[in-house]
């Protein structure tokens, strides 16, 4: 049963040296920031190749910017697609979100309003992407810090965008802890809401209680209350591909491995279970 | 798209100008102007950190205060147009010789070599022609084995660079030396050296087309030791060849 739970770490240049001369304990894929390899052309690429050949892995965007009132950028689109084209992904993902416009990117995950408006826009959009790119994207939810005109909860939107565009879902399981938290609502209603067949991939990562409210930092271990619910959603489906993802503070590559450890325990379990 | 354009305008204005946004309901406890106050310190703290890495030694010479407060001046006025960081940050150079001309005359070229290290880092394995400082100098045109830059300093930037990431004390006694530098990629790695100035006349004297015999003859009384020599002829024949001769 072991090797049907696949459990995979956010690759960074921290961690590079190590894995490349140790490789991975327990965690059995990486994933990587795509546009970190889309405007470089020297060792980033070639550092990556040297994984590609060893280990499975899947490109995560931040600046696709799918729902941005502004076009699509070309140049991003040739160049996203000659890289998954170069390393073949397992999965490739980015976000329910903007990032901001031509003239100004915020460089950040910024809320959308959840409209029947922006429904059909991400709709049009992300269908003219995986048309363009030959192949299915994972849409993220994300962690906000406000929350503005809603014809949807973020649930519903999510699902209903997966319905209607065909794309897949990969479901940030800290970024609806943090989104329950801050705009008090049930995170397993969210959780119900999602068909675990839309699901293609699961995040894990760890937040930072600012005090009057949570904020996704990707600094610290996977919380309890984390790993509850997602224990409470994988068990629909335990083949569901799982990232651990660290971002700042990154600590020792033995650190990660741990928790991913926690996530195959709890696999097991729940395959004891079943 | 009208309501999502107007949102994502009004959005922009807010950041831009620490303005709060209408009918939003921020996280948490947090009011309007807090929340957008969230994304707006996000923004600038994403892109200091950026600026930071990319311009470690400048942040060295600045100190911590200075440096942030720069980079948080330089960000208010220069709003990223780019999908990547990476592409960020190539007019800072200026920004901080503006700001620090008279303290720290060379630190715009330090800003610059630290640019260009980072372009250098990510182009490709291939040798490619590059434009030569020197050229116009030296009127004369070279042709590159490997992407090469050759250029002069009042100050030795390199030291510099060297030590951007320890903790060394830099001194003007230890930069303040007129120094010919050579940053070049071999492989994909790319590499700084730094020699005395005076082998600007050997270089010089070879554009020119005086033979090698000739040239080391006329540069003899430059009283350069002989390590420092074999190293220059190295890494002068090796990195590229003056395309005259």
């Amino acid at each position: 049963m072991e090797n049907l739970l696949n459990v995979g770490v956010g690759l960074r240049p921290q961690h590079y040296s190590y894995l490349l001369e140790h490789g991975p304990q327990k965690a059995t894929w990486f994933e990587v920031i795509s546009e970190n390899f889309m405007y470089t052309e020297g060792n980033p690429l070639k550092i990556l190749e040297q994984f590609r050949e060893r280990f499975p892995l899947s490109f995560h965007g931040v600046s696709l910017n799918l729902g941005s009132w502004e076009e699509l950028d070309k140049d991003y689109l040739k160049r996203i697609k000659n890289l998954y084209q170069r390393f073949d992904p397992i999965l490739i993902s980015d976000h329910l979100c903007w990032t901001g416009s031509s003239k100004h990117s915020l460089h950040n995950l910024l809320p959308l309003p959840y409209t029947e408006e922006t429904l059909n826009h991400l709709v049009s959009r992300i269908s003219y992407y995986q048309d363009f790119i030959g192949r299915e994207i994972a849409i993220e939810n994300l962690s906000a810090y406000m929350s503005t005109q809603q014809d949807y909860t973020e649930w519903d939107f999510l699902a209903e965008l997966s319905k209607r565009s065909g794309c897949k879902i990969l479901l940030d399981i800290n970024n609806i802890y943090v989104n329950s938290v801050n705009f008090k609502f049930n995170a397993k209603k969210y959780l119900d809401a999602i068909d675990i067949k839309s699901v293609s991939e699961i995040h894990l990562a760890g937040h930072t209680d600012m005090g009057n409210y949570l904020f996704d930092t990707h600094s610290t271990k996977v919380c309890d209350e984390v790993w509850k619910l997602f224990e409470y959603k994988w068990k629909e489906d335990t083949s569901i591909p799982t990232l651990i993802e660290w971002d700042e503070d990154i600590p020792s590559y033995e650190v990660l491995e741990e928790e991913v450890n926690k996530a195959l325990m709890i696999g097991r379990s729940l395959h004891a279970k079943a | 798209m009208q309501k999502l354009k107007d949102f994502q305008k009004k959005f922009l204005y807010a950041i831009d100008h620490g303005e709060k946004l209408e009918n939003i309901n921020g996280a948490g406890s947090l009011n309007s102007h807090q929340a957008t106050q969230v994304y707006k310190m996000d923004y600038i703290l994403r892109l200091s950190d950026f600026l930071g890495d990319r311009f470690e030694a400048c942040w060295k010479v600045l100190g911590d205060e200075d440096f942030l407060k720069s980079a948080e001046d330089y960000i208010n006025q220069t709003p990223s147009k780019f999908k990547s960081l990476a592409l960020y940050g190539e007019t800072f150079c200026d920004f901080l010789h503006k700001k620090y001309q008279d303290e720290f005359p060379f630190l715009r070229r330090l800003a610059k070599l630290e640019w260009e290290y980072n372009q250098y880092f990510n182009s490709a394995f291939e040798t490619k022609t590059i434009d030569l400082a020197l050229e116009e100098k030296l009127q004369c045109s070279f042709s590159p084995l490997s992407q090469t830059k050759w250029y002069t300093s009042a100050f030795d930037l390199i030291y510099i660079f060297k030590n951007k990431s320890n903790d060394i004390e830099i001194t003007w006694e230890d930069i303040e030396r007129p120094r010919l530098n050579l940053l070049y990629k071999v492989g994909y790695q790319v590499y700084f050296e730094s020699f005395p100035v005076g082998f600007l006349l050997f270089m010089e004297l070879i554009s020119q087309g005086n033979s090698l015999e000739e040239t080391i003859l006329k540069c003899s009384d430059l009283q350069i030791d002989e390590k420092q020599w074999a190293k220059f002829y190295m890494h002068f024949f090796c990195a590229f060849r003056p395309s005259k001769i």
